[in-house]
């Protein structure tokens, strides 16, 4: 299925967990925080969050600002 | 020693993180400024790129708070949304709250900007709201729990100084004993001294400090104008008059006729 990832069309498994998502976006390691349709996703609901077709995902991280 | 979102502090500069021409400059910049806060953002992060890492760790190592921004939004959801994001990322219920109506003067959205003020005071936030210097807007925000204000002082990154002192003195007089700390739109040493003349508890300096040909020397030419601000709010200042008078004693001057 179809999704967006930061602004960009992502093709991913239909039924993917956010989790899962993380995973194979290689984002496990890294200092980030998530919003789906824009809504947060606290990290404790990664795993039992299910993506949807069409689902607009955004992955941030702390980064310079005034 | 003075109070904002629950926690002490000694200075009154806060320092944005944006802008300078390296981290290692950004870093001496924030040191030379002695800030005990420093702002932060959120942004799109690609799995290629460590920038976002390198910058926390680099944030962390200075031990100084955070108070993260919700720079760019427009609506009330993306700045919740970045609130939430921010508080789970840094750990701290600070949010900067940012609401832009217009860019091209990066004016706030006042009217978006209390309803999220609103809800994120409700959900437990500590909201530190960029706003305008009206006062009526003020008064909407105070109501929906901010007990901080971040007026502006002339549109971000202009360096235009204070534009509206008599309404930002109106703001002081009004709101006693809320934290009035003026955000952006200064752009030299002389700006946020007077800020800090007219009562303003703090200043935020971002633009100013970064681009400065020497923004580490400017970081610390900023501590000196806020203390020098502080001081004199403290101290009283004179009251200004039209006329001049002398400060020489008039009596006993040499050379002085009555006749003339």
């Amino acid at each position: 299925m179809k999704i967006i990832v930061n602004g960009k069309t992502y093709e991913c498994a239909s039924s993917i967990t956010l989790e899962k998502l993380v995973e194979e976006l290689n984002y496990q390691k890294m200092h980030v925080a998530v919003a789906r349709n824009q809504e947060f996703v606290p990290h404790t609901q990664y795993s039992e969050m299910v993506i949807h077709e069409g689902d607009d995902i955004e992955f941030v991280a702390p980064m310079v600002g005034g | 020693m003075w109070s904002i979102g629950g926690k002490q502090l000694k200075g009154r500069l806060m320092i944005g993180s944006a802008l300078y021409p390296s981290p290692e400059i950004m870093t001496e910049a924030i040191q030379s400024s002695k800030s005990d806060i420093v702002t932060v953002s959120l942004r799109r992060q690609s799995p290629h790129d460590k920038a976002g890492q390198k910058f926390w760790e680099l944030i962390q190592s200075l031990s100084i708070n955070i108070l993260p921004n919700t720079a760019g939004c427009k609506t009330v959801k993306e700045a919740i949304a970045i609130a939430h994001m921010a508080r789970e990322l840094f750990k701290t219920n600070w949010i900067k709250l940012e609401v832009i109506g217009d860019d091209y003067t990066l004016q706030p959205n006042t009217l978006l900007l209390v309803e999220a003020a609103r809800e994120l005071n409700r959900q437990g936030f500590e909201v530190f709201p960029y706003t305008t210097e009206d006062l009526v807007v003020a008064d909407y925000l105070v109501e929906a729990g901010c007990k901080t204000l971040m007026p502006w002082g002339s549109p971000i990154g202009s360096g235009k100084g204070l534009l509206n002192t008599f309404l930002l003195k109106t703001l002081r007089s009004r709101f006693p004993s809320v934290n009035l700390i003026l955000d952006a739109g200064i752009g030299t040493p002389s700006h946020a001294t007077q800020a800090l003349e007219l009562g303003f508890d703090g200043v935020l300096i971002n633009t100013a400090i970064a681009k400065a040909h020497d923004p580490i020397k400017m970081a610390h030419a900023f501590y000196h104008a806020v203390e020098a601000g502080r001081l004199g709010y403290e101290a009283g200042l004179m009251a200004s008059r039209d006329l001049a008078t002398p400060s020489t004693p008039t009596l006993g001057t040499p050379f002085w006729h009555q006749e003339k």
